[in-house]
């Protein structure tokens, strides 16, 4: 008893010793602070002026306060010229393709800050200027080293993750290194750790720990170690399809963001009319917070619009639980019994094939259209061959059933088979991530570093040749909930493919269909090609 | 249509749609009741066996371009009774006479090994979008609709053939033949069946075999059902099989059949009505949503909980079942003192040594995994408490961690509260949780207890982490669940040094309650009810109130540990660090090297965070050879063999339940007391 009552009396004091304690300001797992001059109504009408005025919107945005130190101008000795960094040191190379006949003789990392000129420029004249640097983490005088990190092994979607990411980014740094390099030093990936999908804080922290990269690229199905290579200050570039874990971290960026992740989506609702659909059914996750989320944004958009365009919500499921263990028969019964003749999912492109399939069953498949938000896989949907007929893809790239006329594009389709990389939404998002890196090297300038890389990113708006939909890194760091236009893009943006016949099909007229950012009042949306 | 016609028309539909799923849950729970019939085995492994001949289905036919028939024979006629016949040879021949609970942790550690060991060994992946195609031609696309209201594909039609001739064969088997009539025997008493002139190995073997070729026809016929072949799926599935097998009591072939049936017909029902009333009755709406995907747990929770005869069925079956031979007096406790104070000598130096090494020459990510493991051994020592000192299996220690971790994120969130207060909050929640739990669970003990508490794992995972208010709501959904490091006056411990000693001032602290109770009231009456609970309730022990106290203390301390994880990694985390199938690794890991003491916890942690950069990476080897050019081309070693090393050391439990680090040091305390023993005589 005596024991006891000493346990007890010990563990007393340690409550009152631990309730008398605070948290930690620093890091960012620190509780966040509400932005009290966040307007808690949706798209007011300062915000339509914020929209025309960006930098007074970059002003106002929450960056300022977790804007990194300026960078510091590091010695320049001697500026070596642009003929002797295009010959750089023979060093160890990685194996690399064999180089194609590049388009243009400099690529040119895109972005929107640039003023529109008649004859092209390369905006980035310096591109090739030396200039030794010491203490830059991954920098030497021949190399610029960077770490891939993503999920290979034990990978439960199947898809092609980290070797496609891998092969993007290689492609890219070939296409650069095969006109010089950046700053006369070749592009190297020093690093390619698979993170087995349990390992990636670990395999974060083996990089921040050897310090023998200038920045981090990440593809990975659990993010644990976005947080520690944030807060180390290491430039880090993802494929974003972890909202939450980018949110409030300056030094994360990626191939698209998430600003509002509950907003209505008009882009949806577009292509539920496309369809000639009026009843519609949703289908998400219940283990997922992002799926149910994104479900009821949805439901949300067809509320909110449907009434003047004669549609509505006619089932709504946030619970299915996840690889559908059970099939999906009970839901598309239902689904039948209440006349629905859209459905639109937060799920996998697994999920897809079974709801298909069980459409197929109950007789009723050539009678509903799908909207697949992750299914934008050839070989994929070639295997299903005519099962998804009439169906549609919606993505947050330019898809690549559309022209665009931009050099990215264009070197992308000559580099990334030559690596022997599939055309393929994640050698994509790996490319769109290299030129990012890239495009941060050249802002700094040549006398760059991790700080002055973020710095300079933080800065700008990209949208990678108008392969995406232009991210204003300077606000668009930060979600915010509900809706206001300082975070978001400024333009919503879809671009959506139909499927026929085991492929797709472009039926936009142009690779992007646009609505204002400042509003959500439904218009028809306006076509667009940000390359153009 | 009239109402009442198209209420039946509905309920008919949702019959039949329950059907084919009725029909997977009675495959399983029928190799389920087979396996335990024939060997006595509580086979959680059953999934894991089942998820082998999956794969190599897939592999054979779809990737390999097999024939179906080839590919089906290879798998569930050749692989699987090939895997039962070297795991009886192997491993459960040698654990008949073992108690169930052992048995029960040898499936488990099967359960985590196997899968990854044949996902290794075969390099097999699961492949986006390509379906296992089911053993039928055509088996999916064609169709065929009896009734009028629902059509079945080939491939279901087939399975649910197999089921029904499957009851019909084996309850055959086990009624009219001799072999079946052996089986059983072997199982109640090997020593007696072999007095009987009849080969206890060799039915044995059979029976092993026959089980696992249920396994892998099962494995094969189901995986058409699954968006893609990941080996958790198929162990879930068998935690919803057990459900329809406890409806037999594990031993009744068509009851089992039937309790499969009846529970894909209730969740199909269920989901056919419940949507529609909860759009006419509000109030509806919140079970609908949360009981939907968590309905195949909350039947097994409220089977094993609610039906009497569960609890009762050890009993009649088998009077001894319940008196276990007391554990092995502690190594320490029997060996020579001057080898206890060497030990003890040896144990600071070292970690003195190892301190300073951390301290002044770690970097960040050696001090992360140092922390990690030092974090992870104090979560491992609520696994001694239930465990090592009460002798009960309890499989939701991750979701008691998961309250710690989610009690500081809603606190800190929220109220801006202090981390350390509300971790303290966070134990104190989770050991209402844990005692509140213990309630309804108290009477199963064994293999029922370990079930349950798996069940309310799951439900816990599905239900209630979706909840604003435990793991959701506008932070979580914006941010994720981070959540900061404690400030404590001056000291912050943002600083990862700083947060090292917390962490270990933490293990300190609750080592020492550990051992208190050890030596204490509840440490001695929960080793009088591991004896004997008979014996111990006639000299007036009360075993509710002790095992409330167990689990109560167990769940505080993974409510602690769970919450110092959270705060280290400034995020829950929740899916990564605390599902029910990751915190299964827990269990195995600490049986595996000793759940009695707290040195076990310790090694546990360590091998835990440590094994995987210092073993399978080849770090030590490299720090061995002086760099990483002289290490040997097989190095590094995918993480996931530390799945397979510990899952296979658990399968040691039967054998030394006090774990292998325990059981390494009595050899050797004994051979050193041997050894001072003739010195001693020899010198006098």
């Amino acid at each position: 008893m005596f024991r006891i009552r000493g346990t007890i009396a010990v563990l007393s004091a340690a409550v009152v010793l631990a309730a008398a304690c605070g948290n930690s300001p620093s890091g960012d797992g620190a509780a966040p602070t509400p932005d009290t001059a966040a307007p808690t109504t949706a798209a007011p009408a300062t915000t339509a002026a914020d929209a025309s005025e960006p930098d007074a919107a970059v002003e106002a945005s929450e960056s300022d306060a977790s804007e990194p130190d300026e960078p510091t101008e590091p010695a320049v000795d001697e500026p070596a010229s642009a003929e002797e960094a295009s010959e750089p040191e023979a060093v160890d190379e990685p194996a690399t393709a064999e180089a194609p006949e590049p388009e243009t003789d400099a690529p040119a990392p895109t972005t929107t800050t640039e003023p529109v000129v008649e004859e092209p420029v390369d905006p980035y004249p310096h591109r090739h200027d030396f200039v030794p640097l010491e203490g830059v983490p991954g920098v030497t005088d021949d190399e610029i080293r960077v770490a891939v990190i993503g999920t290979e092994t034990n990978n439960i979607l199947g898809t092609c993750i980290l070797p496609c990411f891998h092969t993007g980014i290689q492609a890219y740094f070939d296409y650069v290194n095969d006109a010089g390099g950046v700053y006369g030093r070749r592009l190297v990936i020093g690093e390619l750790l698979d993170d087995e999908l349990g390992f990636n804080q670990q395999r974060s922290l083996e990089v921040i720990d050897g310090n023998n990269s200038l920045a981090a690229f990440q593809a990975t199905l659990l993010p644990l170690g976005w947080g520690p290579l944030n807060d180390a200050g290491i430039p880090t570039f993802t494929w974003n399809i972890h909202g939450a874990e980018a949110v409030n971290r300056d030094n994360i960026f990626g191939n698209h963001v998430i600003g509002c992740p509950t907003c209505t989506i008009r882009s949806f609702v577009w292509i539920v009319s496309q369809a000639g659909a009026s009843r519609v059914g949703l289908l998400g996750y219940g283990v997922s917070e992002t799926s149910k989320v994104c479900t009821k944004a949805f439901a949300d958009s067809i509320d909110l619009y449907g009434p003047d365009l004669g549609m509505e919500v006619a089932y709504f499921n946030d619970n299915v639980a996840f690889g559908l263990p059970n099939g999906i028969g009970p839901e598309v019964t239902q689904m039948v019994d209440a006349g629905v003749d859209f459905i639109a999912t937060c799920m996998d492109l697994n999920a897809m094939l079974t709801l298909a399939q069980e459409l197929e069953r109950q007789g009723v498949r050539d009678q509903i259209t799908l909207l697949h938000p992750n299914s934008y896989d050839r070989e994929f949907v070639a295997a299903a061959g005519d099962l998804f007929d009439g169906d549609y893809a919606l993505l947050v790239f330019a898809a690549f059933e559309y022209e665009v006329d931009s050099p990215l594009r264009h070197a992308y389709d000559q580099w990334v088979p030559a690596n022997g990389g599939p055309v393929a939404e994640q050698t994509l998002v790996g490319w769109i991530n290299a030129d990012l890196f890239v495009t941060g090297l050249l802002e700094a300038g040549p006398g760059f570093d991790r700080q002055s890389i973020i710095h300079s990113l933080n800065q700008i708006t990209y949208d990678a040749g108008g392969l995406i939909n232009p991210v204003d890194w300077s606000r668009q760091h930060t979600a915010v909930e509900p809706f206001v236009y300082d975070h978001a893009y400024a333009l919503h943006c879809t671009s959506s493919v139909r499927m026929e016949g085991g492929t797709f099909v472009g039926f936009q007229p142009e690779p992007w269909m646009c609505w204002p950012g400042d509003t959500e009042e439904w218009s028809e949306p306006t076509p667009t090609d940000f390359a153009g | 249509m009239s109402g009442a016609a198209g209420f039946f028309e509905d309920l008919f539909r949702g019959l039949l749609q329950g059907t084919p799923p009725g029909a997977v849950y009675a495959l399983i729970a029928l190799g389920f009741v087979l396996t335990y019939k024939t060997s006595g085995v509580f086979n959680l492994a059953f999934g894991a066996q089942a998820y082998i001949s999956a794969a190599m289905y897939f592999k054979a036919h779809t990737l390999w371009g097999w024939p179906k028939w080839a590919a089906l024979v290879v798998s569930a006629f050749v692989l699987a009774p090939l895997i039962g016949l070297v795991l009886e040879r192997l491993i459960f021949r040698h654990l008949r006479t073992a108690s169930a609970v052992s048995k029960l942790v040898v499936a488990l550690g099967l359960s985590v090994a196997l899968p990854e060991l044949f996902n290794q060994a075969a390099r097999f992946t699961a492949v986006a979008g390509r379906q296992i195609t089911g053993i039928m031609p055509d088996g999916s696309s064609v169709f065929y609709d009896p009734f009028g209201v629902y059509r079945f594909n080939r491939d279901e039609l087939a399975m649910m053939a197999v089921a029904l001739a499957a009851t019909l064969l084996l309850a055959a088997l086990f009624r009219f033949t001799m072999i079946g009539l052996a089986m059983r025997a072997v199982v109640e008493s090997p020593r007696m069946t072999e007095l009987s002139g009849i080969n206890a190995d060799r039915t044995s073997a059979f029976a092993w075999a026959l089980s696992s070729t249920f396994a892998g026809l099962a494995g094969v016929l189901i995986a058409p059902r699954f968006n893609s072949l990941i080996s958790t799926d198929f162990f879930t599935l068998v935690v919803i099989a057990v459900a329809a097998a406890a409806v037999g009591k594990l031993v009744s072939l068509p009851r089992a059949l039937l309790g499969g049936l009846g529970l894909g017909w209730f969740i199909a029902v269920f989901n056919t009505f419940l949507p529609r009333w909860s759009g006419d009755h509000t109030w509806l709406r919140p079970f609908q949503e949360n009981l939907t995907p968590s309905l195949p747990f909350v039947v097994l929770f409220a089977i094993l909980v609610l039906w009497r005869a569960i609890g009762r069925e050890r009993e009649a079956s088998d009077p001894l079942s319940g008196v276990d031979p007391p554990p092995p007096a502690l190594a320490a406790l029997e060996r020579h003192p001057k080898l206890t104070l060497f030990t003890r000598l040896f144990g600071v130096g070292f970690v003195a040594v190892v301190g300073s090494v951390v301290w002044f020459r770690a970097g960040v990510l050696w001090m992360h995994l140092v922390t990690t493991a030092v974090i992870m051994a104090v979560i491992y020592l609520s696994v001694t408490v239930i465990t090592g000192m009460a002798g009960q299996i309890s499989l939701c220690q991750g979701t008691f961690a998961a309250i710690g971790g989610f009690t500081i994120f809603q606190m800190a969130d929220r109220f801006n509260m202090s981390v350390l207060a509300a971790a303290l909050l966070g134990a104190g929640v989770a050991a209402a949780v844990g005692a509140l739990l213990s309630l309804p669970v108290l009477r199963l003990g064994g293999v029922w207890l370990a079930i349950a508490t798996l069940a309310f794992a799951f439900f816990f995972d599905a239900v209630m982490v979706k909840f604003s208010w435990v793991g959701g709501g506008t932070t979580a959904l914006l941010t994720g669940t981070r959540v900061p490091r404690p400030l404590v006056g001056p000291i912050d411990f943002a600083s990862d040094r700083a947060f090292l000693v917390l962490a270990v001032v933490v293990l300190v602290v609750v080592s020492v309650v550990v051992i208190q109770l050890r030596e204490g009231t509840v440490g001695r009456t929960l080793t009088a009810l591991r004896g004997s609970e008979v014996a111990a309730a006639s000299i007036g022990i009360s075993a509710a109130r002790a095992r409330i106290v167990a689990f109560a203390v167990s769940a505080a301390i993974a409510g602690l540990g769970g919450a110092l994880l959270s705060m280290h990694q400034q995020n829950v985390n929740y899916s990564t660090n605390f599902g029910p199938v990751n915190a299964l690794f827990w269990l195995v890991i600490v049986v595996a090297l000793g759940a009695r003491t707290v040195e076990g916890a310790i090694q546990a942690g360590a091998a835990f965070a440590l094994f995987e950069p210092l073993i399978l990476k080849g770090d030590l080897l490299a720090w061995i050879l002086r760099g990483d050019d002289h290490l040997p081309g097989l190095f590094p070693i995918p993480g996931s063999w530390r799945l397979v090393l510990f899952g296979m050391m658990a399968i040691q439990f039967a054998r030394h339940p006090e774990g292998l680090v325990e059981h390494g040091k009595r050899r050797s305390a004994a051979r050193i007391n041997r050894w001072l023993e003739a010195r001693e005589g020899a010198a006098s």
